[in-house]
């Protein structure tokens, strides 16, 4: 993992763990404190709304006290006095509902019969027994009661009141019905809501749920409670669980003067506050995380930017004197600091291997060339002496008589002819190095090109007199062709085998193999000869260095050459006494 | 008693009179304000402009009109009609036998009509004995069409321009019954039933079309009430489909659960009569057999109708309050007997509906007119549910009638519920010299009628 | 000023059902002729249609105030059983519904037969004008004739043979017609003497030889001749035409046993004045109501006829020489007494009244 990575890796991970860790404590906290202030909010609105409840009672005494003083009130008890005909009076009672701003109201004869009723005009000449029944037993203030309606029977808060018709009554029963606009009177915190439940059926039904707002919630999960309300007649409270949130719903019973639960007030504390906080919270650490999550990236970047990248570059650039490219700079890379301080003496350090390897080869050179200087001295300086010696007897010969100066001057050609020769060859040879062609890749398989050079050199190795070298051959089938110049890379393995040949002059074992391996094609060539030293094993590439009593000391060079125009690799293992190896690597 | 005693009662009597005579004597000039619906505008506003030969008068009988005198045969099939003399059209020019002919030949393609010097010689081509209440239908007004021009008549009006909820007539100067006591009148027809009495209140108005449930508010300001005879009909009207067989012990239940003593007495504020039938008895004159029939009649004894028969939506027209509050009432009375009846009023188009409340008028002056009015009211669908009754012709016997009402009403698909007059609401400046304001008919008596205050 | 109730506080209206009920007591105790001609036709469809020898079940319904149902029930049985059909009051195989009235046109006797499983109609109808110049209806008025004037309240009067037996408030005296006047001939005291309620109110009954006298809360009973009164106190019901608990005692009006209050009793009255009685005409069919109308100096009487459930006027007022104190209809329904109180003359004066007819 790179240190960006890491570095961002490290960076995220410790923000996210904090961000989470503070989130959990304060949306903990959080809840805590709701719920204290839900439980006081629901207790204040519960009083609130008794107080409220008893407020519009009196309210609605003090409306139908009113209308029952007022003069229609007083002509309709007049008329109901004296006569058993209501007609007159039948749309009395809607004038005064209004004049009073009350929902409800009936007016009803002493027998019970209703004389006008406002919220139910068609109602006239039915009964409400319990008007009269509630005038002469209710207290003053309001009550409630199921009024019945044309379409349903609603709850209402109500007040009754006699007025003198004659020797008896006339009865004024209004009051003010429990709806959507007695729910909206009632000022509520935010987050809080209230229903009511008409408890006018015999089965608990949502249906008689009334919400002030326009949009009644889903009565089921409300039921249980509900029920329970009304079986107990006590309050009680219950947690339910909406899809979009908690809420914590308090149960009031609201009773009729006779005692039976003729309605239940359900105030809800919505926990969906707490649970937007609580989210909020979550979100915002999140939110957090991401933004430091965000700067982690950022500042990794920057790291990566300042500190990984010129490392990466630095690495580049060692991968690439590795490769061989020593010129490599890297002052390019913006960094500052210690990297900078590394880039700087990577650059020092590439400058000064290139002036080592600029004096190294030219040193080499140097040395090469005395090599050559020495070795082609050495070369010529054999042939050239018997040359020498010739001329000097061709010279001497001339005092020879000319039959004894023939005879010496046709065995002085022959020697300056043979010389000539070798003169020829050590020239050729050193040609030949000279003038190395470029590699003509083409796939070529190197299992048949070994096979093909051990069996040049079978017959030699075969032939009497030649000392026995046994000929091991571990070909990896799996090696197949490469991209190579089938004749240079012959060549090589022609070199290898006659060197190998050579180190073994009382004869031994000569073992050859090939395998695929990584992505390159290994040749090993091994024999069990005298050896190689330490010396020798650092100079045996170098052109002209021999150990042979013959050899122009080129064919190591060339092979080299070869390797290295394949991009691959040669060197060898061996220790003095104990045969040496040589490995080649081409890529595959 | 001495004579003093004696003279004294007479004397005070002469002296209020005559307090009371110079109080009541009728002043002439003025514009008489009328509101009221497009349909009644119109049929009375005609009334005005256009005569009959006969009429009928404020009790309910005929009298003469444009014919003086008329006679007929036994069997009624040639009446002779002697028509008054000098009785000037609208444009000045003298109404001859002639135009009393061609206007009767056009109402009548049917008839054989011919005019001499001063009568009209009619042969329906039947019999018909009550022909001169037939003639005193409006349909059988007199009305000259000339070649160009608006229609001329005889009545103590002419219509002088009609606009869009405005018909403004004018005094006919050379009525033969002696110019009406105003100059003109102004009937508007674009006023709601709660503006026309906001704008008699508000002095905007003279008289104004009410309903039977404005009674009490308008008696309690002081206007006078002025009423026809029971002229229109509330009934029930079922839909196909709970007009069949499946469902008669529905349509009975139903019909004997309706209070129609409470809707008329209450509701209606006693301006109305419960109706068993659907001609009120002063129109047929049997109706009280149809009340008897109707709860002795073993065939028609009601079950309770079967749980999915018990809801109902009842249509009725939500421009008519007195329709909808006794709508209100029939559903809280079919309350008592197991059905829910949920009313309907809307102003376009609405739900499905099981039965209507209907409001019908009943304008011709025989039973066999009227009843034919109603099924025309109750419209060709609901007769042809109620039992594919023919209407009766002009002239049928009263014992047809008495059949078609009652096939009509057997089966319970159509059902009478009450029987309402035309109410008017009159302001304290609109004075009658001569009958009320609005007759028994239902017809504007306002050539009687002048302006105490200008 | 004024005993009368109808400027006192307390305005007590009669109405509706109850004078409905009036309406129909008054009419059983007159007996008016059922439409005779209308039912004979009628009766002879009947006899024709319905099966023999089945006894019929008769319902009659009539609207009409001059065509009374149980009076049509009995002509109609009365003819039926004349051909040979028998009429029960209990279930039958046959029933027949009858019912007369009138439209605008004609009168109308309508029968409905009920039987074998067969309904069929009969009806028969009158026309109600010759059609020529039409009828014209008679002219109406009233007729106030004096009676007697004293200077005690005169409760009411009625005719014993040829006399009057009068009752004030302290006396029932029986006077003779001489002079072309009344005056007293006999007169007992009513002991023991009371307070009577203001706007005192009483009647007197007069059958044969003996007479009952009602007074709030006492009822006397007495001879005519030798002219004794005997008194009591009780309260029992006035013969008033209506069901009533007689009159409250301390006060000045009925209460009928439902509790409803009333002055007096007419049929359909609408907003009628708070005194008002049933009278008949000798040329005109129908119930009129006599009916006070208050003002100025003295009350009038308004008479005005029943028609479609309404009151129309019938004949001119009658302005009366002082306040009404007491109007009761004679048995006959045709006459009514009158008596007014001239406070000024400080006089009360009874009067008898009627509707006299012209063509």
């Amino acid at each position: 993992m790179s240190l960006r990575n890491r570095l961002f890796a490290l960076v995220s991970g410790v923000v996210v763990l904090t961000v989470v860790l503070v989130t959990w404590t304060v949306s903990s906290s959080a809840r805590q404190s709701f719920a204290t202030v839900d439980a006081q909010r629901s207790a204040a609105l519960v009083a609130q709304f008794r107080r409220e409840f008893a407020n519009q009672g009196e309210q609605v005494a003090m409306r139908v006290d009113r209308a029952a003083q007022s003069d229609a009130a007083a002509r309709v008890a007049a008329g109901v006095a004296s006569s058993r005909d209501f007609a007159p009076y039948v749309n009395e009672a809607a004038a005064l509902a209004a004049a009073q701003e009350l929902d409800v109201l009936d007016l009803v004869a002493p027998d019970g019969t209703i004389v006008s009723s406002a919220e139910w005009p068609a109602r006239f000449g039915y009964q409400l027994p319990w008007a009269a029944k509630r005038a002469a037993t209710s207290r003053s203030g309001g009550f409630l009661q199921p009024i019945e309606l044309p379409d349903e029977t609603a709850l209402a808060l109500v007040a009754v009141r006699a007025l003198p018709a004659g020797a008896r009554a006339l009865y004024l029963a209004g009051g003010r019905r429990l709806d959507r606009k007695f729910l909206q009177s009632l000022v509520l915190p935010p987050g809080m809501r209230v229903l009511l439940y008409e408890n006018l059926q015999p089965e608990v039904s949502g249906r008689h749920l009334i919400a002030a707002e326009d949009d009644p919630p889903e009565a089921a999960p409300l039921e249980p409670l509900i029920a329970r309300v009304i079986q107990d007649r006590r309050e009680a409270r219950d947690a339910i669980e909406w899809p979009d949130g908690p809420e914590t719903v308090d149960a009031l019973p609201l009773a009729g003067p006779d005692g039976p639960v003729l309605g239940v007030l359900l105030v809800g504390s919505s926990g969906r506050e707490l649970a937007a906080l609580v989210r909020r919270i979550r979100w915002s650490g999140v939110g957090f995380g991401a933004v430091a999550i965000a700067f982690g990236f950022l500042l990794s970047f920057l790291v990566a930017a300042r500190v990984t990248r010129p490392v990466e570059q630095l690495a580049g650039a060692a991968r690439a004197v590795a490769d061989g490219d020593w010129d490599v700079q890297v002052d390019n890379v913006r960094t500052t600091g210690e990297i900078k301080v590394l880039a700087d003496a990577f650059d020092t350090m590439t400058r000064q291997l290139v002036d080592h390897r600029d004096r190294l080869v030219q040193a080499e050179r140097v040395a090469a060339w005395r090599e050559l200087a020495r070795r082609l001295a050495h070369e010529l300086k054999n042939p050239l002496f018997p040359l020498r010696i010739t001329i000097d007897n061709l010279r001497r010969a001339r005092t020879l008589s000319p039959a004894e100066f023939d005879e010496v001057f046709e065995e002085s050609l022959t020697t300056l002819q043979t010389g000539l020769g070798n003169l020829n060859t050590v020239i050729g040879r050193f040609s030949d190095f000279a003038k190395m062609p470029a590699p003509e890749f083409a796939q070529v398989s190197i299992n048949e090109l070994v096979e093909q050079s051990v069996a040049i050199f079978r017959a030699q190795l075969a032939a009497p007199g030649h000392p026995p070298v046994t000929v091991k051959l571990e070909l990896d089938p799996a090696v197949g062709t490469i991209r190579a110049d089938g004749e240079q890379v012959r060549r090589v393995v022609q070199n290898l085998l006659l060197n190998a040949i050579d180190a073994m002059p009382e004869g031994g074992e000569l073992r050859i193999a090939t395998a695929r391996v990584n992505g390159v094609v290994r040749i090993d060539v091994a024999d069990t000869g005298q050896g190689l030293g330490e010396e020798e094993r650092r100079r045996l590439f170098t052109p002209y260095y021999t150990t042979k009593q013959h050899g122009t000391g080129l064919g190591l060079a060339i092979v080299q050459s070869v390797v290295t125009d394949h991009r691959g690799k040669i060197w060898v293992d061996s220790e003095p006494g104990r045969g040496a190896t040589f490995h080649i690597e081409l890529p595959a | 008693m001495t004579r003093f005693a004696r003279a004294f009662p007479a004397a005070v009597s002469v002296c209020l009179a005559a307090g009371v005579l110079d109080a009541a004597r009728p002043h002439y000039g003025g514009t008489l304000r009328v509101e009221t619906t497009d349909a009644t505008a119109m049929r009375r506003v005609n009334a005005l402009a256009y005569e009959t030969l006969v009429a009928v008068d404020a009790a309910g009988g005929l009298r003469p009109a444009l014919a003086a005198s008329w006679q007929g045969d036994a069997a009624g099939r040639r009446w002779t009609f002697r028509l008054r003399r000098g009785v000037k059209l609208h444009d000045g020019s003298t109404l001859q036998p002639s135009h009393v002919a061609a206007a009767l030949r056009a109402a009548h393609a049917d008839w054989q009509v011919n005019s001499d010097a001063d009568a009209v010689a009619i042969e329906p081509g039947r019999d018909a004995a009550d022909l001169p209440w037939e003639l005193a239908d409006q349909a059988n007004a007199i009305v000259i069409r000339p070649a160009a021009g608006a229609s001329i008549g005889t009545g103590p009006f002419r219509v002088e321009r009609v606009e869009a909820g405005l018909i403004a007539l004018r005094a006919h100067e050379d009525y033969w019954d002696s110019r009406p006591f105003v100059d003109a009148l102004e009937v508007r027809t674009n006023r709601t039933p709660a503006d026309q009495l906001s704008d008699l209140e508000a002095a905007r108005a003279d008289i104004v079309t009410m309903q039977p449930i404005d009674v009490r508010r308008v008696e309690q300001r002081q206007f006078r009430i002025e009423a026809s005879r029971p002229i229109e009909l509330f009934a029930l009207v079922f839909e196909a489909q709970v007009a069949t067989a499946a469902s008669d012990s529905m349509r009975r239940t139903l019909a004997a659960a309706i209070d129609r003593g409470a809707i008329a007495r209450v509701v209606l504020q006693g301006r109305a009569e419960a109706a068993a039938a659907l001609l009120p008895q002063w129109v047929s004159g049997y109706a009280p057999i149809m009340l008897a029939t109707a709860v002795e009649s073993p065939s028609r004894a009601t079950a309770a109708p079967p749980a999915e028969r018990r809801t109902l939506a009842l249509r009725v027209a939500p421009s008519d309050p007195a329709a909808q509050a006794v709508a209100q009432r029939i559903a809280v009375n079919a309350r008592d007997a197991g059905f829910t009846i949920t009313v309907q009023s809307p102003a376009g188009l609405g739900p499905r509906f099981d039965v209507r409340l209907l409001r019908v008028p009943m304008r011709g002056t025989t039973p066999a007119a009227a009843l034919s009015d109603v099924m025309a009211g109750l419209g060709p669908r609901a007769v042809a549910l109620a039992g594919r009754v023919a209407a009766p012709e002009r002239g049928d016997p009263l014992e047809t009638v008495l059949r078609t009402e009652r096939a009509l009403l057997e089966r319970d698909v159509i059902v009478p519920i009450v029987h309402v007059p035309e109410l008017y609401a009159v302001s304290p400046r609109v004075e009658s010299w001569n009958g009320p304001a609005v007759l028994a008919s239902g017809s504007w008596n306002l050539a009687n009628a002048w302006l105490s205050a200008p | 000023m004024g005993f009368h109730g109808r400027v006192s506080s307390v305005r007590l209206v009669t109405r509706g059902l109850m004078l409905l009920l009036a309406a129909s007591a008054m009419l059983t105790a007159q007996q008016p002729s059922p439409p005779d001609d209308l039912l004979q036709e009628l009766v002879a469809s009947i006899a024709s249609t319905a099966p023999p020898g089945v006894p019929v079940k008769l319902q009659v319904a009539s609207t009409e105030p001059s065509e009374d149902a149980s009076a049509i029930e009995a002509r109609v049985s009365a003819l039926l059983g004349a051909r040979g059909l028998r009429t029960t009051d209990g279930a039958s195989a046959t029933t027949v519904a009858i019912s007369c009235g009138r439209n605008m046109v004609e009168r109308v006797c309508v029968a409905e037969i009920r039987g074998d499983g067969r309904v069929q109609l009969a009806t028969v109808t009158r026309p109600l004008t010759a059609g020529a110049a039409g009828a014209r209806a008679a002219s109406l008025a009233l007729e106030l004739r004096p009676l007697l004037s004293q200077p005690t309240q005169v409760l009411d009067a009625a005719p014993a043979g040829d006399r009057l037996l009068v009752l004030d408030v302290t006396s029932v005296t029986l006077m003779e017609r001489k002079d072309d006047m009344w005056r007293a001939v006999q007169s007992r005291p009513l002991t023991p003497a009371r307070a009577w309620p203001r706007d005192p109110r009483g009647r007197v009954r007069v059958e044969g030889g003996r007479f009952e006298v009602f007074l709030p809360g006492v009822v006397c009973t007495g001879r005519v001749d030798p002219l004794e009164a005997a008194c009591s106190d009780r309260r029992q019901p006035w013969p008033i035409g209506v069901d009533n608990e007689g009159l409250e005692p301390g006060r000045n009006y009925f209460k009928t046993r439902e509790g409803a209050t009333f002055y007096n009793a007419a049929p359909l009255g609408a907003a009628a004045s708070d005194d008002a009685i049933a009278m008949r005409a000798p040329c005109a069919a129908g119930i009129f109501v006599l009916s006070v109308s208050g003002g100025g100096s003295g009350d009038g009487l308004r008479l005005s006829r029943v028609a479609d459930g309404r009151l129309v006027q019938a004949a001119s007022p009658l302005v009366l020489p002082g306040v009404l104190t007491a109007l009761w209809p004679q048995p006959d329904q045709t006459t009514a007494l009158v008596v007014t109180h001239d406070v000024a003359a400080g006089r009360y004066d009874a009067f008898r009244t009627s509707i006299s007819c012209s063509r």
